[in-house]
C-alpha cells in the first residue's frame, strides 16, 4: 500500500486536514508505519475527503471525540504488525551494514587469505541503532501525552523534530565520546550477520507473499493520484495558474508585457528541466560527500561528519523544491510535470490548454 | 441505539446485509447505516468489521483508485458471506423474537404495577 496520503492530506481544508494530522501523528507516536498503518490511513483519508467533497461534517467518520476515535480504530493494530514494522527497520539497517562493510573489505588491498584480519568499527552502527530507538520511544510518548491536549498537531513538524533530535544526540554522542570508545569487529563477521539477517528477512517476506497470494511478485497496486501518469492534481494546477497571475500581476505594474500562457508554459519547462538535473547532480554529490567521509579515513567523529553531510545536502537538494512545490515528496511528480512540459511544446499549447484536453481532469479546474 | 456491546454484534450483520445489494465502500456504508438510524457510526467502528468480514472471507476486497485520489477498497459479498448473511438473519429474528416476548412481558408487568401503586 502506497503512502499517497502523505500528498492527498493537503487536499483536505480545515478541520478535516487537522483531524486527519492527528491521526497520522498518532500512528506515528505509536510506532504505526507498516503497510497495515499505510492502508488504514489511506482508508481514512479516502472518507475525510468523500465528506469533504459532500460538504459532511467530519464527525461523520471520526466522531467529535479524536482520542477515542484514534484508540478504536487503530485497536487490531497488533503487536505482531509492529514487530513486523521493526523487523522491516531491523533489515533495513542490516542491509546497510552490509554494503557499507562489503564496499569496506573491497578497498582494503588485502589478500584472501588475510581477510579475516580486516577489522571495522561497529560503534557507529550500534550508538545510532541505540539513539534512533530511544529518540523514537520517548519522542512517541511524550507526542502521545500532548497531541490530543494540542489544537492542532502537524506530522511533518513531529518528523522533523525527531530527525533533528537524532542528529543532534548522535553528534553530542561522537563528539564527546567518539576518539574514547571504538568496538573492532572482523568486516568478514559483519558481512556475516548482516548477511543472513538480510536474507533471511527476504526468504520469509516472500514465502509469506507466496503463502497469501500464490505469487512471488508483488499484487499490482490501483495507481493513486501520486503514480498515476495522466491525472493531475487539483492544487498543482492552481499553483501554476496563481504563479502565473502573480507575475503577469507583477509585469503590469511594471509597464512590461504580459507573459503569454505558452511564454510561461516554457518558463516551467526549463524549470523542471533544471531541477532534474540538479537532482542528479545533488544527489551524486552527496553520494561522493558520503563516501569521502567515511573511507577517507575510519575513524568515528569522521563516519559522523559523513552523516551530517547527507543530512545537508539533503536539506539543501530539499530547499529547492521547497520554494517551488512546498512538499518533499513532490519530487517524485517532477518527471511527469517536465512530461507534461514537453508535450506542450510538442503540440504548440499551453499548459493550462493541454491539462483542460486531460481526460481524467478534476471538472472543477476545467471549469 | 448507544449499546455499544448490542451494537457490535448486530452491525456485522447489517453491514454485510449493506454489502450484499452491491459492492460499495466505506464512506457509502456509513451513509447507509445513518439512513437507517444508525447514528454515530464513524470509520472507527467499520473499519474493524469490515476487517474482520475481509479476514473470515465474508467479503471480498477491491482496491481502486477513488475519483478524488487515494485508493479505496470497494467490498463485495462472497458466498460464504451470502451463507452467513442468511445463517444472521434467521438467528437474529429468533433472537428478536424472544427478546420481544421477553420486554413485552416486562413492560406489561412493569405497567401494571405502575398502575396498581397508582390506584
Amino acid at each position: 500500500m502506497s503512502k499517497g496520503y502523505i500528498i492527498l492530506r493537503n487536499d483536505l481544508k480545515g478541520d478535516y486536514k487537522a483531524v486527519f494530522e492527528k491521526v497520522m501523528m498518532y500512528a506515528e507516536c505509536n510506532n504505526m508505519e507498516g503497510a497495515v498503518a499505510d492502508e488504514m490511513l489511506n482508508n481514512l483519508i479516502d472518507s475525510l475527503l468523500t465528506a469533504q467533497s459532500k460538504e459532511e461534517p467530519y464527525t461523520k467518520v471520526t466522531g467529535a471525540d479524536i482520542e477515542s476515535f484514534c484508540k478504536v480504530y487503530f485497536q487490531d493494530y497488533s503487536w505482531q504488525e509492529k514487530l513486523e514494522d521493526g523487523m522491516r527497520t531491523f533489515f533495513g539497517v542490516s542491509a546497510v551494514m552490509f554494503f557499507i562493510s562489503l564496499v569496506w573489505l573491497m578497498m582494503e588491498p588485502v589478500e584472501l587469505k588475510t581477510v579475516w584480519s580486516v577489522k571495522q568499527n561497529i560503534l557507529p552502527y550500534l550508538v545510532g541503532v541505540a539513539v534512533a530507538v530511544i529518540i523514537k520511544f520517548v519522542g512517541g510518548w511524550i507526542g502521545k501525552k500532548i497531541l490530543f491536549k494540542l489544537k492542532k498537531a502537524n506530522s511533518t513538524l513531529y518528523d522533523l523534530i525527531i530527525i533533528v533530535s537524532m542528529y543532534v544526540a548522535l553528534f553530542w554522542v561522537f563528539t564527546l565520546f567518539g576518539d574514547k570508545m571504538s568496538v573492532e569487529v572482523p568486516t568478514m563477521w559483519i558481512l556475516i550477520i548482516t548477511g543472513s539477517v538480510s536474507v533471511t528477512y527476504l526468504v520469509r517476506k516472500y514465502m509469506t507473499r507466496y503463502t497469501k497470494t500464490g505469487r512471488l511478485s508483488k499484487e499490482k497496486s490501483p495507481k493513486t493520484g501520486m503514480a498515476d501518469s495522466k491525472d493531475m492534481r487539483k492544487n498543482v494546477y492552481e499553483g501554476w495558474l496563481l504563479r502565473y497571475n502573480r507575475i503577469n500581476k507583477r509585469r503590469s505594474k511594471r509597464n512590461k508585457e504580459l507573459l503569454t500562457e505558452k511564454e510561461y508554459t516554457n518558463i516551467l519547462r526549463k524549470e523542471y528541466k533544471f531541477i532534474e538535473i540538479f537532482d542528479v547532480f545533488a544527489y551524486s554529490s552527496m553520494g561522493i560527500f558520503v563516501a569521502i567521509g567515511i573511507f577517507k579515513d575510519t575513524s568515528v567523529l569522521d563516519s559522523v561528519g559523513a552523516l551530517l553531510i547527507l543530512l545537508v545536502g539533503y536539506v539543501i537538494a530539499c530547499c529547492i523544491g521547497f520554494g517551488i512545490y512546498n512538499m518533499f515528496s513532490m519530487r517524485w511528480f517532477r518527471g511527469r510535470y517536465k512530461e507534461i512540459m514537453d508535450i506542450c511544446l510538442r503540440d504548440d499549447v499551453s499548459v493550462f490548454e493541454y491539462l483542460k484536453q486531460v481526460e481524467n481532469y478534476p471538472e472543477e479546474c476545467k471549469a | 441505539m448507544n449499546d455499544s456491546q448490542l451494537l457490535k454484534g448486530i452491525l456485522e450483520g447489517c453491514v454485510l446485509g449493506i454489502i450484499s445489494q452491491g459492492e460499495t465502500y466505506g464512506y457509502e456504508i456509513i451513509s447507509e447505516l445513518e439512513q437507517y438510524g444508525f447514528r454515530d457510526i464513524g470509520e472507527g467502528t467499520l473499519y474493524p468489521i469490515l476487517t474482520r468480514l475481509d479476514k473470515n472471507g465474508y467479503i471480498r476486497c477491491r482496491k481502486d483508485k477513488s475519483p478524488l485520489g487515494p485508493i479505496r477498497k470497494y467490498y463485495s459479498i462472497t458466498n460464504e458471506g451470502m451463507n452467513r448473511l442468511m445463517e444472521f438473519s434467521s438467528d437474529y429474528r429468533k433472537m428478536k423474537q424472544c427478546t420481544d416476548m421477553i420486554l413485552e412481558k416486562a413492560i406489561y408487568k412493569a405497567d401494571s404495577d405502575n398502575n396498581e401503586r397508582r390506584e
